[in-house]
């Protein structure tokens, strides 16, 4: 574990969240947990103040947070949950708990420049309403060399590496009624 | 408006690919009021700023710093269609102004691919550049056929106001401003409760039920406060509400049949532009019947004044 514990002195997680005196306003407001109660970031905040890192990196519901940004308006004392919450994930896809959809977009992104690219059809629809076709994008090349560069190829090896999670943070809108 | 008129669009990957009359409107509309925009070239996926970012934060900004520098070339500051391209430069830019150390590592990362880091020319959500630098007076002016009758839900999404510290442009819980516009165009705008949830789009991939869930529920409460329809300015919040909305119908078991407008779809309408000429046949909840019912009611009143 010894990267996760590099990873929470890295990022100052203990610190950023030490001011949290759990009053829940972040949990309150989340349009998230308003339907999943096992997705609550004032826990996420108290688990990274125990130093339960291990344990935060499997949940795939830390995955389920919108990043809505509403727990930072909100929080009284001004700590940036949602900041925190792209830390998590960030450690998480570390330790290879990444989920499938993510690590798939990042998978796009990285290969083709976009999550997205327009097939010959949106062309043409674009064609027929007037507007130009799309600028071109990044020289793949390019995309390649700064992947390289940012490690990519063995950062994307990780993201999945992990194993099982304990709990798949899907098929919530059952559970919700 | 006297200031810089000329912007370098970036569009973002869901405009480009998937819903080109958001860029349609958007482009009619700014030329109408005399705003220069000529494509980002070169650029990438802004990049997407939630589960992309929630990969590694590292990659995120490195491409996005890749961005803000292509536009700092060019000398012009960014004209973003898209409330998450906006919150990806916007955060980005201020991550890479306060943190030194995050700012050399990513210039460092950018030069080993012959790019120079620079930190751009700033960046504009397209509804804010219409309120800031436009105004509701302005756009009343350009109105030609009055939404008159229209009851418009507003839905402002998360990442045009949020981090309110950062963007400061409106209440953060309580925003109005960019109502002012839609009834600059003659259309009222209703109150509802839990205006500032988020429409939950950007989940769909990790839980499908709960991001369909989150959706039906805020187009109920509009519905149910009398919208006939909705209004909104980010092209994720268009896919979630206008491609989407059938199948939470299906799913929750009521029809809501809410057609869904870009704020640009709508001031191109109220500017004399038809349906067709905005290509709003690719909205999928059905905007027709709507407009039929207006025009009908208005030209019985006073005719439509041409383009």
């Amino acid at each position: 574990m010894e990267v996760l514990k590099k990873f929470l002195e890295e990022h100052y997680l203990p610190r950023r969240a030490q001011a949290c005196y759990q009053c829940g306003s972040c949990a309150g407001g989340c349009p998230v947990g308003r339907w999943r109660w096992d997705f609550n970031p004032r826990r996420f905040i108290e688990m990274i103040l125990r130093r339960r890192l291990e344990e935060i990196v499997k949940e795939r519901t830390i995955w389920l947070c919108a990043y809505c940004l509403t727990c930072l308006e909100h929080c009284p004392q001004k700590i940036e949950v949602s900041e925190i919450m792209v830390q998590l994930k960030n450690a998480a896809a570390r330790m290879g708990h990444a989920p499938e959809s993510e690590a798939k977009k990042g998978g796009l992104i990285m290969g083709q420049g976009w999550t997205d690219v327009p097939a010959k059809r949106a062309l043409k629809k674009r064609e027929e309403m007037g507007l130009p076709n799309p600028a071109p994008g990044i020289d793949p090349d390019e995309l390649a060399a700064l992947g390289r560069i940012l490690d990519w190829p063995a950062k994307t090896a990780r993201f999945q590496s992990g194993g099982p999670a304990d709990k798949e943070a899907g098929s919530g809108g059952k559970e919700m009624e | 408006m006297t200031e810089n008129k000329s912007y370098a669009l970036y569009t973002g990957c869901l405009i480009r690919s998937r819903l080109p009359h958001l860029e349609k409107s958007a482009r009619v509309v700014l030329d109408r009021l005399g705003v220069e925009l000529s494509e980002l070239e070169g650029a990438t996926c802004c990049p997407e700023g939630v589960g992309f970012r929630g990969l590694d934060e590292e990659v995120w900004l490195t491409l996005a710093a890749r961005n803000l520098s292509l536009a700092g070339q060019v000398s012009k500051p960014l004209m973003t269609l898209c409330s998450g391209c906006y919150s990806t430069f916007r955060e980005s830019e201020h991550l890479l102004t306060e943190n030194k150390a995050l700012r050399d590592k990513v210039a460092r990362n950018l030069e080993s691919v012959n790019r120079q880091y620079s930190p751009g020319s700033g960046v504009e959500h397209f509804a804010r550049f219409l309120y800031e630098k436009v105004g509701a007076e302005v756009l009343a002016g350009l109105v030609a056929r009055p939404l008159k009758g229209l009851r418009t839900a507003f839905h402002y999404g998360c990442h045009f106001l949020r981090p309110s510290h950062l963007l400061e442009f409106d209440d953060p819980d309580h925003p109005t401003k960019l109502e002012e516009l839609v009834r600059a165009l003659g259309a009222e705008v209703i109150d509802y409760p839990r205006k500032m949830l988020c429409c939950g789009l950007t989940i769909a991939g990790v839980d499908s039920d709960l991001s369909l869930r989150m959706g039906f529920e805020k187009l109920k409460l509009m519905k149910d406060c009398g919208a006939q329809a909705v209004v909104l300015i980010c092209p994720s919040c268009m896919l979630q509400f206008d491609l989407n909305q059938k199948r939470m119908e299906q799913e929750f078991g009521r029809e809501l049949g809410l057609p869904v407008f870009y704020l640009t779809e709508l001031i191109g309408l109220a500017m004399g532009e038809t349906a067709e000429s905005l290509g709003l046949g690719l909205h999928r909840t059905n905007v027709r019947p709507l407009l039929d019912d207006l025009w009908k009611t208005e030209s019985a009143a006073e005719p439509p004044v041409g383009k």
